[in-house]
């Protein structure tokens, strides 16, 4: 039923890769392309053609495992099979992976392991379909277990390490009835406590025989029973009880090199920098805060390990950064959908990696964040006007762009300062004014090409021309006029000034569906203001949709780029400029500085990423 | 005198000015040792982690968009074994998705050469995105300022639909040529004090040919699947 599962590294190669049709197309290069390299990684999937996919990171490694199948099935367990393959190869290879190039080794040895897990995570889940319905939803938990998995690799449990490595091999490969045996259930509880509730939590205590029988073949699942016999924080006066039920464990657990739980997440021992006597007493306190209190760290040994540098970012570390990386975001006039979008994906690459001595979450954060903003900022697509220019004049046809907007946000203005700067190309500019509605737009471009006209110089090449019809004619019509006459009498470009309307009027939007889907522009250009915030994302989104619903095209059009005006009033709020390239994923060609001509510049994305962040 | 009096005051002397000239060493190599570092560019799916992978593994394993840079340190070997370059060099992959690519400007101060792949059998229809991520690079101040040697490493020429390498220069020269024309009209950079970022490339007037820049431009083809990276190697160990 599935239709690829692969596991790849975020530089670009494929560690293992099991295919079991034959894929059309490259479904994951699409992913990474539309939605892990556009900071959309906080959505949870995403459909290419007939495949539906869904990844998960593990950002210690840097790694990404993708499941793709068809998009028509409803398959409930890919959540919980995308964390156990994870947890599986983490555990599986922990050598490997520890290396610093465990790119070359050899990780074919996974195929039986992944068809085993996906065989038993199916089979438990056609069990569960009927008994509780409400399954899928328990399983999004799993998305908490993301560090808990990760913790295995990290531990350097030098002495015992080819022992464990053994066992878990052990546990993977056999697939022998495990009820009694607690030991390793035990030890996978307490690494990822979050991970149990998955598995059957709203399953009557009167069922524990059948979930039993169930959880059988899978060493990542652990039944209730289980949970609740490692569940020691209620008979934690009774500590001979609890040896007692850790007693299968001691094989498989050195307690000497146990971590501890913090925050609800299961944190890996130090690298042994501790003497050994230390060791003993850090040992009690360390199975005290295993068992007892989960939610908080001891004072000395927390102290230590945050001494020793290997902490490891959780949401409880990161949160706090977030929500105020966030609000700073808003501050700067970014929507807020789009500060939301950006912190989860901040956070989705950042859970999990671990944090050097003398790092602080904040600063890696920041640094992340500046990466995603340059990312999202840097175009992604030629913003070469003057080249293109070139293309449609080596074809001998005149090269179009359409300027639309909302009303006042300086469309004409800046249809004169782009003009102007074609003009100083020595370029032949028609200037088509298809504002057939407000009273005094056309004069205001008649204005305009005077005032160019007398700029230039007279040995100059360029040159610039109104093409106008009067007011309440169809805007389409006099486009389409332009442009032909533009043909006949050889200019380069043709600028289409159109009014300005709401994004929520619906017969003006149509009329524009229409002017686009009529003539064709080469570009379509939004401009907008940069003072606006949550608006920009509304704007840009319905103008996207006007122009898409009503122009009856089999492949509608859409906004080619922006113009960002007025972005000499806004100082340090440059956020509209994010939030319009992340709405739109199109460039931003302009922005405009001013009131003169020459006030047109190129939008300089570390200048704005700079302004975003600073405080 | 009566500090060289002192029977100690000699062997003091000396462990200070090795000390010294140790530091000093140390500082001379670290500045060589990081000009050993060697791009790898080029546009999406020209077969840019797939060199890197050949050069450090020295196997063909698939690969996918990058989304992130690969480094790694690696000795490169001829047939027998021997090294040819004296010491290790630095390779970094950097991803070559439009949004990704800005990172190669943080390494090119460090940077002994650039490799530039192109897949030669798209280059006929992606060549105007090609020689704009070429001519981004060619321009960069860094590069005409260190020199920095570029070889174009036309890439799958084991494929049958692959162009020549003459040709792929030929392409590349003319739509620079075009490039060279818009790029320096294009509006000016906000918050830019004047200064240009970028040179002009080659000499005004004429057509723009790879000859008439300061540094080196050699272009040859290559082929990731076949192993066939003697003109990488070659090229790498000149150089160094």
């Amino acid at each position: 039923m599935l239709d690829l599962c692969t596991i790849l590294t975020k530089g670009g190669y494929v560690l293992w890769e099991k295919k079991y049709t034959h894929i059309n197309g490259s479904p994951v290069d699409a992913l990474i392309r539309d939605v892990l390299i556009e900071e959309r990684a906080g959505i949870t999937s995403y459909t290419k053609d007939s495949y539906a996919l869904k990844w998960s990171f593990l950002n210690e490694k840097d790694l990404v495992f993708v499941i793709a199948y068809q998009n028509f099935l409803q398959l409930s367990y890919i959540d919980e099979l995308l964390e156990t393959t994870k947890r599986l190869f983490a555990n599986t290879f922990e050598q490997q992976l520890a290396a610093p190039d465990f790119i070359g080794s050899d990780y074919s040895a996974f195929d039986p392991m992944f068809d085993k897990a996906w065989k038993t995570l199916e089979e438990k889940y056609a069990k569960n379909r009927q008994k509780a319905p409400r399954k899928f939803e328990d399983t999004k938990k799993f998305e908490n277990t993301l560090s808990a998995s990760k913790t295995k690799p990290s531990a350097k449990e030098t002495g015992d390490e080819d022992e464990i490595a053994k066992n878990i091999q052990a546990m993977n490969l056999n697939s022998s009835p495990r009820t009694g045996t607690r030991g390793p259930a035990g030890r996978r509880a307490v690494k990822s406590p979050k991970a149990s509730p998955a598995s059957s939590p709203n399953m009557a205590a009167g069922k524990k025989k059948k979930s039993q029988k169930q959880m059988r073949t899978w060493e990542g699942s652990i039944a209730k029973h289980e949970m609740e016999s490692l569940d020691y924080s209620e008979k934690m006066d009774d500590s001979e009880q609890s040896e007692a039920h850790l007693a299968n464990a001691e094989s498989l657990v050195d307690r000497s090199k146990m971590g501890s739980v913090v925050d609800g997440h299961y944190e890996v021992q130090d690298i042994e920098y501790e003497d050994d006597d230390e060791e003993d007493i850090f040992d009690e306190e360390d199975d005290s805060v295993l068992v007892s209190k989960p939610a908080q760290s001891s004072g000395v040994f927390g102290f230590l390990k945050n001494l020793t540098g290997q902490r490891e970012l959780d949401d409880a570390t990161l949160e706090p950064v977030l929500a105020k990386m966030k609000t700073h975001l808003i501050d700067k006039n970014v929507a807020s959908d789009i500060s939301q979008h950006l912190c989860d994906s901040v956070r989705s690459s950042l859970k999990g990696k671990k944090l050097g001595t003398f790092g602080s979450a904040s600063t890696l954060v920041k640094e992340n964040m500046e990466t995603a903003l340059k990312r999202i900022l840097t175009p992604k697509t030629s913003v070469d006007i003057l080249r293109d220019i070139e293309q449609a004049k080596a074809k001998s046809r005149p090269y179009s762009i359409t300027f639309i907007g909302v009303n006042g946000v300086g469309k004409s203005t800046n249809l004169s300062k782009v003009c102007f700067w074609l003009l100083q190309n020595n370029y032949r500019v028609l200037i088509a004014a298809c504002d057939t509605f407000r009273s005094g737009a056309v004069e205001q471009l008649r204005v305009h090409a005077r005032n160019l006209k007398a700029l230039q110089s007279s040995n100059s090449v360029g040159e610039v021309e109104l093409y106008e019809r009067g007011y309440g004619k169809d805007a389409a019509g006099i486009a389409q006029d332009a442009i032909t006459y533009a043909n006949s009498k050889n200019f380069d470009v043709v600028l289409i000034d159109t009014a300005g309307r709401m994004q929520d009027n619906e017969p003006l939007m149509r009329s524009l569906a229409k002017l686009v889907a009529v003539n064709n522009p080469d570009k379509i250009i939004f401009v907008g203001e940069a003072l606006v915030g949550n608006e920009a994302v509304d704007q840009l989104t319905k103008f996207n949709q006007a122009l898409k619903d009503f122009s009856g095209l089999q492949n509608p059009r859409h906004i080619d780029g922006m113009i960002l005006t007025k972005f000499d009033t806004i100082d340090d709020k440059v956020g509209a400029a994010l939030s319009m390239t992340y709405t739109t994923g199109q460039p931003i060609y302009f922005v405009g500085t001013g009131q003169t001509y020459t006030d047109l510049k190129n939008l300089r994305v570390s200048h704005v990423v700079q302004s975003l962040l600073k405080n | 005198m009566a500090v060289l009096d002192n029977p100690l005051a000699v062997p003091a002397l000396v462990i200070l000015v090795l000390v010294f000239a140790a530091i000093g060493l140390t500082f001379i190599f670290q500045k060589k040792a990081s000009n050993s570092t060697y791009l790898v560019l080029g546009p999406t799916d020209a077969g840019k982690t797939a060199l890197f992978t050949r050069l450090r593994y020295n196997k063909r394993t698939p690969t996918i968009t990058s989304m992130k840079e690969n480094e790694a340190i690696l000795e490169l070997v001829n047939d027998d074994g021997t090294p040819i370059t004296k010491k290790p060099i630095q390779l970094i992959d950097v991803p070559g998705h439009e949004r990704l690519r800005f990172r190669y400007t943080d390494f090119l101060p460090i940077t002994r050469g650039v490799i530039f792949v192109v897949d030669s059998t798209t280059i006929g229809r992606s060549a105007r995105s090609t020689a704009e991520y070429l001519y981004d690079v060619l321009a960069n101040q860094h590069t005409s300022k260190s020199n920095i040697p570029i070889l174009v490493a036309c890439n799958k020429t084991d494929l049958f639909t692959a162009l020549p390498t003459s040709k792929i220069q030929t392409l590349l020269e003319a739509e620079i040529n075009r490039l060279r024309a818009t790029k320096s009209a294009a509006v000016e950079q906000q918050e830019s004090s004047g200064e240009t970022m970028s040179e002009y490339l080659g000499y005004e007037g004429q057509d723009f040919k790879f000859e008439h820049l300061e540094n080196d431009v050699t272009l040859a083809g290559c082929s990731v699947e076949n192993g066939d990276l003697k003109c990488v190697t070659e090229w790498i160990a000149d150089l160094s």
